[in-house]
């Protein structure tokens, strides 16, 4: 018996991690962790796009693809900058600890 | 078989943006990028130890030849979306061209003073500075959700650096870290409404997802494909409301300016805010027209979102204002309470194609919060005290009445965003609210009428903390002396943004045209809107043959 996987499996997979991406935002409180579901969010957006352009036969997904990856790089570099920049300044990653601007 | 395959590639042809590239499209983009690259390479050169004002005056001749091309451009605009399908040169996108270039050419002109107090004369602050404002043109200027992304990135990463930029100061990266974490956050989720909305089209072109939409929706029932277009135009329309602050998704504003530094936050509330609309309208106008997508979720449609938005953020961000003790947090609360009334502006203007001219109130509420805000963010940032920024309240003591040339800027400034008149923010609160009242009395909707009134109201409450500031600068004791920075850039941005302001609040006819003619040129609309921009057209001619 030969099983093959369609465009809804494809969307469910990658909505799901597109949730987890999310919730891992919401819930971590480690600053390189909050980075990574960011990009695990970004990824599952790439796995959409190809899904579809799969699905369509069109080439646009691919293209979109490739320029999310490029932004997601940017986006990681900049990232570590900041989080190597707030932890000489704190000496911790933990976003709980960042209240100086709160009152 | 040969005829069937010209008429084939006859539909394509009509439905693919022509395949040629008009450079013209990329030109005020270009100059900017150009400076920016530029730079790059004298900064390599700098001899260590001498300051760097040279760059901060370069890079506003730069951004200067920037604006002054799409004045140039102005009467050169085309139909078609060009350079492959990815821009539009319409008269629209060269406006907030050149308000993006005029926003970040004041912010940078306060900026070489506050950097040197914080011992952080960089050259890439410019350089920064510069590749948002290219991020910002093309992102006014994009025809395909692709373009739009890219521009939308390109304007967000160098503003997060920014944010961060004083390295010695920990608010500074605290502020920094935030908007990367929930910037970066919203730019995610909207990218996944963008993989929806091309799942569902098959195209990330703005005008053919329209017409694909339009099929969608049509025909027996309603296609699969229509309810993850849906889900996917309610995660584009979050992106943007980050941008604008708006008030579910409102939570950065406060910290990010309060940590910022000032003329950042210049930049930040005024440029991202006005290019974050630009961009809200072209895609929402082009792509998600109305009359397909009203009712899409659970019988409400876009505009009921950004309904509800506008009154949530003109009341929350009036109130929560009264509150605060730090005059840039007040400020943030403020620029929460400009997001709402532009909401309100965005929200009756396309509440029905025949209403699309009255978008004209929204670019000029745009450019008049533009020199307001720059205005008093330049007077704030021209002080410091031993690195320090003016923070508090109580830091602005007697400031006004030491440095009269300082108070009368702030008071102009404060005067237009509390939109008192003979300033900007007077007449651009007035045809916002204009609009919103005449859509309403032309529907017979009260809703639009009463969020009018509530932003009347919430707009009244907004003078006592304006009004605050005024008060310390004048009648309150001096707590802690705060000096000024000498030097003629904040100056020069000082005086323009306050001549500009009271211009543009005694003299509006010449802007107002000016916002007329952009809307009138907006390109890729639907059928309808293209009906009542013709007739707009045909009034502004008509007005102009008499003049």
């Amino acid at each position: 018996m030969s099983w093959e996987p369609t465009l809804a499996h494809y969307l469910i997979l990658s909505a799901a991690i597109f949730s987890i991406g999310m919730i891992g935002v919401m819930v971590r409180r480690n600053a390189i962790i909050l980075f990574m579901s960011i990009e695990l969010m970004l990824n599952a957006v790439n796995l959409t796009f190809i899904a579809f352009s799969r699905y369509r036969i069109d080439m646009d997904g691919h293209i979109f693809a490739f320029f999310v990856m490029a932004v997601a790089a940017a986006e990681a570099a900049v990232a570590l900058a900041i989080v190597l920049h707030v932890f000489r300044h704190k000496r911790s990653v933990n976003v709980d600890e960042m209240q100086q601007l709160q009152y | 078989m040969t005829m069937q395959l010209l008429s084939t590639l006859n539909t394509l042809a009509m439905l693919t943006p022509p395949q040629g590239a008009e450079f013209a499209a990329i030109v005020p983009g270009m100059i900017v990028t150009l400076v920016a690259l530029a730079f790059i390479l004298i900064d390599v050169f700098h001899r260590k130890g001498t300051p760097r004002d040279y760059l901060a005056y370069f890079s506003v001749i730069g951004l200067g030849v920037g604006a002054a091309s799409s004045w140039y451009l102005w009467d050169g605009t085309l139909e078609a979306p060009t350079f492959f399908g990815m821009l539009y040169l319409d008269r629209f996108a060269l406006f907030f061209s050149a308000l993006a270039c005029v926003s970040g050419a004041l912010a940078i002109l306060c900026s070489p003073a506050v950097l040197r107090s914080h011992r952080m004369d960089r050259g890439e602050y410019y350089l920064l500075v510069l590749f948002s404002v290219v991020g910002m043109i093309f992102m006014a200027a994009s025809a395909d959700l692709l373009s739009l992304f890219i521009a939308f990135e390109i304007m967000s990463i160098p503003i997060y650096v920014l944010a961060g930029f004083l390295r010695e100061d920990s608010r500074s990266a605290e502020a920094s870290m935030k908007y990367f974490v929930l910037g970066a956050f919203s730019a995610a989720l909207m990218l996944y409404g963008i993989a929806l909305i091309y799942g569902a089209t098959g195209t990330t072109n703005l005008e053919m997802i329209a017409q694909n939409l339009y099929y969608l929706e049509g025909g027996e029932g309603q296609h699969a494909g229509f309810g993850l277009a849906m889900l996917g135009v309610l995660l584009i329309f979050s992106g943007f409301a980050f941008k604008v602050a708006a008030v579910p998704f409102h939570i950065w504003t406060p910290d990010v300016y309060t940590g910022s530094p000032t003329p950042v936050v210049g930049f930040m509330a005024t440029a991202v805010k006005a290019i974050a609309f630009a961009g809200l309208l072209r895609v929402f106008v082009v792509a998600f027209p109305l009359d397909v997508l009203r009712g899409g979720f659970f019988g409400y449609g876009w505009i009921d979102i950004a309904f509800a938005l506008a009154a949530f953020s003109m009341v929350l961000g009036n109130v929560v204002a009264l509150l605060q003790n730090n005059v840039k947090r007040m400020l943030a609360y403020s620029s929460i309470a400009h997001a709402g009334y532009l909401l309100l502006g965005f929200t009756a203007a396309n509440a029905h194609p025949r209403f699309f001219l009255h978008n004209d109130a929204i670019l000029f509420y745009l450019v008049a919060y533009t020199f307001g805000t720059i205005g008093s963010f330049a007077v704030l940032s021209y002080f410091s005290r031993r690195g320090e920024s003016v923070e508090t309240f109580e830091d602005l003591g007697q400031l006004g009445i030491k440095y009269p040339m300082m108070g009368l800027v702030m008071g102009i400034s404060i005067f237009s965003a509390a939109g008192i008149p003979p300033t900007a923010g007077f007449l651009g609160k007035f045809y916002i609210f204009r609009s919103a009242i005449d859509v309403g009395m032309q529907t017979d909707e009260f809703s639009f009428i009463g969020l009018a009134i509530l932003g009347v109201l919430s707009s009244v409450a907004g003078v006592y903390y304006y009004l605050k500031v005024l008060i310390y600068m004048y009648m309150k004791p001096e707590k802690r002396a705060f000096r000024p920075l000498e030097h003629t850039g904040p100056k020069v941005a000082m005086v323009v943004c306050a001549v500009m302001t009271l211009y543009l609040g005694i003299f509006p006819a010449r802007a107002i045209e000016i916002t007329q003619e952009s809307i009138i040129d907006f390109q890729g609309v639907s059928s309808a809107v293209q009906a009542t921009l013709d007739l707009g057209q045909q009034a502004l001619e008509a007005r102009q043959a008499a003049e």
